[in-house]
């Protein structure tokens, strides 16, 4: 299981345990495929870290080689050509923050 | 065209007008014979202002050495025009930033601008440009025109959001297709109405195409970039997290090496809180 930040999290990613609140109640149960409008849930409820595990079905999280932030970064970048030099910048700093990131959720 | 920017802005009296204490400084920053003591007195009238504007200029933006405790200190130390650019932008965040909105989160809203503020300030710095604190706020204030979408136009606004957040649309070209316009020409309109200089007014209006800035390329140029850095590595404004298109000819006028971004970003990350917790207190203590 990968705890991921929701600012590494993306939509299609699959969730391999319940969110709840800080209430206790079940916000998104475990096998969600995360849409745009979940991760704005997310955040109105202040959902900082969720699980998301590499290894359920039709999770695009382990597919991309360079990690879970692949198909987030694809995404986010979609109106730019990645191989400008300035976009390409952004993108080794933006893995880095998510490399960083998610090693500090799991500690 | 500008009669529908106008009619819109006339009808949020929330936005259409700034406080009076605001609407001086900005007469003073349109008038070069402005001097230290009108500024001491201006400041008078908003001690919350005051007390805003020296936690900035005690904070890691500027890392003054030893602490400056009197606006007068504040205008020796960092320059008459300077300071007003500051009040202006420590105010006009102070004013709207309580605004509600169930469009967006307002708290991303203002971190992203905020962020945008810093990191034009940066690339500013770097390319040796004069007043980078006239950069901080053209880019504080560069998607002020969305807050007025959102109050005035809730649905049309919520359908362009939509359409950048579920259908990947680019959010300018949605609202350019829902309104005939688009939230930078909409603040660009409402900081002229505030009589804004156009060294502001110009670069929000062209932030998102920066090519077609006539009188201030690269300060347009620089809140581009500054919008499409923040948004790659904070977010945007919105829920979309989608990077704005770059414009190559923008990033090829600045001239900067991609070596300063890092650098850059390294500053930003160290003001912002310090600069979160001097203007935006509210969202701080949240």
């Amino acid at each position: 299981m990968a705890h991921l930040t929701l600012d590494a999290v993306c939509t299609g990613m699959v969730l391999e345990a319940d969110v709840t609140n800080s209430g206790g109640h079940t916000l998104l149960k475990a096998g969600t495929e995360l849409s745009a409008r979940h991760l704005t849930l997310l955040r109105a409820h202040g959902i900082a870290v969720v699980s998301i595990g590499p290894n359920v079905p039709g999770n695009g999280v382990a597919a991309p080689p360079g990690g879970p932030g692949d198909c987030c970064l694809a995404e986010r970048f979609r109106h730019n050509d990645t191989a400008h030099p300035l976009i390409g910048e952004l993108i080794r700093l933006c893995e880095a923050r998510q490399a960083a990131s998610t090693m500090a959720a799991g500690k | 065209m500008n009669d529908a920017l106008q009619a819109l802005i006339a009808d949020s009296p929330e936005l259409a007008s700034l406080p009076e204490v605001v609407m001086r400084a900005v007469d003073m920053i349109n008038d070069p014979r402005t001097s230290a003591s009108d500024i001491g007195a201006v400041i008078r009238q908003d001690p919350a202002l005051a007390m805003r504007l020296l936690g900035l200029v005690n904070s890691s933006f500027y890392g003054f050495p030893s602490r400056i405790e009197t606006i007068s200190r504040a205008v020796t130390v960092i320059g008459t025009l300077e300071l007003l650019d500051l009040i202006l932008g420590a105010s006009v965040i102070k004013a709207f930033a309580g605004l509600p909105s169930t469009l967006v989160n307002m708290h991303k809203f203002w971190s992203h601008s905020l962020y945008t503020g810093l990191v034009t300030r940066g690339l500013a710095v770097r390319h040796r440009a004069p007043n980078p604190e006239r950069y901080f706020v053209a880019g504080l204030l560069h998607d002020v025109g969305s807050l007025v979408l959102y109050l005035r136009r809730p649905e049309q606004a919520g359908q362009a959001l939509a359409l950048a957040r579920d259908e990947g649309a680019v959010l300018s070209d949605a609202e350019q297709a829902l309104f005939g316009f688009a939230h930078a020409e909409l603040g660009a309109e409402l900081m002229g109405n505030w009589k804004l200089p156009p060294a502001l007014t110009e670069p929000v209006r062209f932030h998102h195409q920066p090519s077609a800035a006539v009188n201030y390329p690269l300060e347009s140029a620089l809140v581009h970039l500054a919008d499409v850095i923040a948004s790659s590595v904070m977010g945007c404004a919105t829920d979309s997290d989608h990077v704005p298109p770059l414009d190559e000819a923008a990033w090829q006028l600045t001239g900067l090496s991609v070596n300063v971004i890092e650098p850059v970003l390294a500053d930003a990350d160290g003001e912002f809180a310090d600069v979160r917790s001097a203007l935006l207190p509210e969202a701080s203590a949240a």
